[in-house]
């Protein structure tokens, strides 16, 4: 094979396009002749930089997601809301069962709640209440207030008593009985597992 | 999601980013309603980037009316590349981009196809529905042009001297 052969099949030796004997004369010739070595050289070259322009662009997660998506069968795409709906009526049915049921109903939306909401920066507003005296009022247990001292948390509106933690904000909030009863805004981190507020401001309102 | 950045790395050269989204989206819609049409044995990304192609075809090259290459097969092939003597600098990625950018996009495809892709003649042939001597000569030319593209985006040109780098097919 001589230079102009070479220059020739070029392309298709680059490309994997020749049959075995040419791939071997193109062999040979290459490693005989240094300029038409140079030039492969340089086709190579121009190959990996145009693969490694190409190649930098990679497929946007939200594209991904939104294809993902758009591909998910029409079955599951009903069927998905359709089985929450029949999931929610079956708690709700349980729970007028049992306390057992209410229980393990209860323990479940917990457990999804802790997952849902992991711990982060808020701002809750609600009645700084003596926790145990709370549920000696709603549930008559059996409080040690009087022996021990009443101890401050905060109750939203929803009914959740919060646990405030210890800390340089919270003394005040947790020991001093003048505070109890009062409307307070609290700005701080809330741990919904162990239901409770790490506070790092707060103002009475 | 397999083969999706290989065709959105393609898509991207072919368009814009929001382009380049449309594209694959589509790609993907259409590779999902005719599932059917796809041979298990064959090569499934050559048949997405075959559904690519179309989409490509269908949305902007008709819409923008583009004069399409005059018929290759008869053209002879260039058997020699003008770099020779390492014309070329150590470090051409941007000029790379930018000429390619800039090459008539027909060779585009083709040099996408089997430089970056790998795909064999045989496959481009089927991607981009053209007999596979239309293959070679699209590659062969797209290579020089972008060559030449790049050779003048290195040597610092104006634009001047750029719209001197010509369609090899173009009649002098």
């Amino acid at each position: 094979m001589d230079c102009k052969e070479f220059r020739e099949i070029l392309d298709l030796y680059m490309d994997g396009e020749l049959a075995a004997e040419g791939v071997a004369a193109a062999n040979a010739h290459v490693s005989e002749c240094p300029g038409c070595r140079a030039v492969h050289e340089e086709l190579s070259r121009l190959r990996r930089s145009v693969q490694q322009i190409v190649r930098e662009h990679n497929a946007p997660s939200l594209l991904v997601d939104r294809i993902r998506r758009q591909l998910m069968p029409p079955w599951r795409r009903v069927l998905a809301p359709a089985a929450l709906l029949i999931l929610v009526l079956f708690a709700l049915a349980a729970a007028g069962a049992s306390p057992g049921a209410r229980g393990l109903v209860a323990r479940s939306m917990e457990f999804v709640a802790f997952h849902l909401d992991p711990p982060r920066l808020v701002e809750l507003e609600g009645q700084l209440v003596c926790r145990d005296c709370e549920l000696k009022a709603l549930y008559g247990a059996k409080t040690m207030c009087l022996l021990k001292g009443h101890r401050g948390a905060l109750k939203t509106a929803d009914g959740k008593i919060w646990n405030l933690m210890e800390g340089e904000h919270t003394e005040a909030l947790v020991h001093d009985d003048s505070l109890r009863g009062k409307t307070i805004h609290i700005r701080g981190k809330i741990y919904r597992r162990a239901g409770c507020v790490e506070v790092q401001s707060y103002r009475i309102l | 999601m397999p083969h999706i950045s290989a065709l959105y790395g393609a898509a991207r050269h072919m368009g814009d980013a929001q382009a380049a989204e449309d594209l694959v989206q589509e790609t993907y819609l259409r590779a999902w309603k005719y599932f059917e049409s796809f041979d298990p044995g064959t090569n499934c990304r050559a048949w997405l980037f075959r559904i690519l192609r179309n989409v490509w075809v269908d949305r902007w090259r008709k819409a923008r009316l583009e004069i399409p290459l005059p018929d290759e097969s008869g053209v002879a092939l260039e058997p020699y590349y003008d770099w020779e003597g390492g014309l070329l600098g150590n470090e051409y990625s941007e000029e790379v981009g930018q000429a390619l950018s800039e090459l008539p996009e027909e060779y585009r495809w083709a040099v996408l196809l089997a430089d970056v892709e790998e795909f064999s003649y045989q496959q481009i042939a089927g991607i981009m529905q053209c007999p596979i001597g239309t293959v070679m000569s699209r590659i062969n030319r797209g290579r020089r042009m972008l060559a030449r593209l790049i050779r003048s985006g290195a040597e610092g040109s104006p634009e001047s001297k750029r719209k001197k780098v010509r369609d090899p097919l173009e009649k002098i």
